[in-house]
């Protein structure tokens, strides 16, 4: 009986002790913001006007934003995209080097959502973590598309928009902006660019046993990680809404799979 | 500082020494227990010491598994609305797993020694009873590389239980 009491007491001296230390992380709750999620698109010129709304992981805040994508510089980006010349035939090289063109050619078309997303940051207050956690989760909220190299009645796409016949089987980043489909090396791409305007030290992993691509991030951070340069670039799922930065999907978790496809060595 | 990762960290010590204070006492315990009731064992001699300290080191190595998947539950159920409710989901979630892990060190405790037994001519714990030294040390040595080689499976069980968000079929 006595032995009871005792380990119901150790119980509840545990429940406390966890109930304190949540309530302590759940004191950095911020506001929380409602806005509609759509997209007006021009039927004259195709620029779209895009509304987005969206969560943090955690559901520490909900924010609200929107931009104008311009369809012609779009179209441009398309075509520098088809146009691009690549001799590399090691398969990390290759995608490497293709993220590598696609951040270099959109130079410049992404300091709107940059600023804008730096701006929510700066009014409330955030650090560098929830600012790249903002980032991050803005991406993944927009629906998963898949980008195909060739057309998309040879897939079976399980009921997600594809978009077929695009060089390299990606958007570029403005691209993305544009249109909101994306797929796994997409989204790399474009948050690679972000998060490179905002100052953070980002990676692209690609695997081609999973035949994903993935972004890394060298913060302060906990989970699975791919060092490199004595630094620790914490993996960061980007297809799907939720996904926290450290946590590798069960059905790719294999640290060893994942090879290094584009990195600042600044 | 980054102040949510210190408190991760404060989360994850917190659940190691709790988890490893009350696995660890009731394993000594069912030990203690098993050993006298069963084999008439009333104090520890060196070979039973051994042996003990081999089925602890085995359900510590088992069970120090659960403290990832754990955490990796944490950050995922910390988008439930209340602290409490999510501190009782936190301890429960975490009892689920750690039941998985003792169990499955139970169970290939009793596999390897009874595997064992059925080998050797000699009856391995009337060998232990008696203090044989060498025995216990063999005894616990098979232990140990059975938790060793089967952690990793009783760790990817615990894993499919985590709550991950939903994924589309990836592919390039």
């Amino acid at each position: 009986m006595k032995n009871i009491f005792r380990t119901l007491g150790y119980g509840i001296v545990i429940y406390i002790v966890f109930s304190f230390l949540i309530n302590l992380i759940k004191l950095s709750k911020r506001e929380h913001a409602y806005c509609d999620e759509y997209s007006q698109v021009n039927p004259f010129t195709k620029d779209a006007h895009h509304f987005r709304y969206w969560r943090l992981g955690d559901k520490r805040g909900d924010f609200c934003t929107d931009y104008e994508s311009i369809f012609k510089l779009s179209e441009e980006r398309s075509l520098n995209r088809t146009e691009m010349v690549l001799d590399e035939d090691d398969y990390h090289n290759f995608w490497g080097t293709v993220y590598m063109k696609l951040v270099a050619q959109s130079h410049g078309d992404l300091d709107f959502i940059a600023d804008s997303l730096l701006n929510i940051s700066t009014s409330m207050g955030m650090d560098a973590s929830t600012l790249a956690e903002l980032t991050v989760s803005f991406i993944q909220d927009i629906p998963y598309s898949y980008v195909l190299g060739d057309d998309c009645g040879n897939r079976n796409t399980q009921g997600f928009d594809c978009i077929g016949n695009q060089a390299y089987g990606i958007l570029s980043p403005y691209e993305f902006l544009h249109t909101l489909y994306g797929d796994c090396d997409t989204r790399a791409v474009l948050l690679y660019a972000i998060l490179q305007k905002m100052n953070f030290d980002p990676m692209i992993v690609v695997s081609d046993e999973y035949a994903h691509a993935m972004l890394a991030l060298n913060i302060p951070s906990s989970g699975d990680y791919i060092e490199h340069g004595k630094k620790k670039y914490y993996f960061w799922e980007t297809t799907g809404a939720g996904w926290p930065i450290g946590m590798l999907p069960p059905d790719c978790s294999n640290v060893n799979y994942w090879k290094i496809a584009l990195v600042n060595e600044l | 500082m980054n102040y949510n990762i210190a408190l991760l960290g404060i989360i994850e010590v917190v659940s190691a020494i709790s988890i490893g204070i009350f696995i660890l006492a009731l394993t000594y315990k069912i030990v203690q227990f098993v050993g006298e009731k069963y084999y008439g064992i009333k104090e520890f001699n060196h070979a039973y010491s051994i042996f003990t300290a081999a089925i602890i080191l085995s359900v510590g190595l088992m069970v120090s598994g659960v403290i990832q998947p754990l955490i990796s539950s944490f950050r995922l159920l910390n988008k439930e609305e209340g602290t409490l409710l999510l501190a009782f989901k936190y301890i429960g979630t975490g009892a689920v797993y750690i039941a998985i892990a003792y169990v499955a060190a139970v169970l290939i405790g009793l596999i390897s020694t009874f595997l064992y037994s059925k080998l050797t001519p000699i009856d391995e714990f009337e060998e232990i009873r008696k203090n044989n030294i060498g025995v216990a040390i063999i005894v616990s040595a098979i232990l140990i590389t059975l938790t060793m080689l089967s952690k990793s499976g009783v760790v990817m069980i615990i894993e499919a239980l985590i709550p991950y968000p939903q994924l589309p079929p990836t592919g390039f």
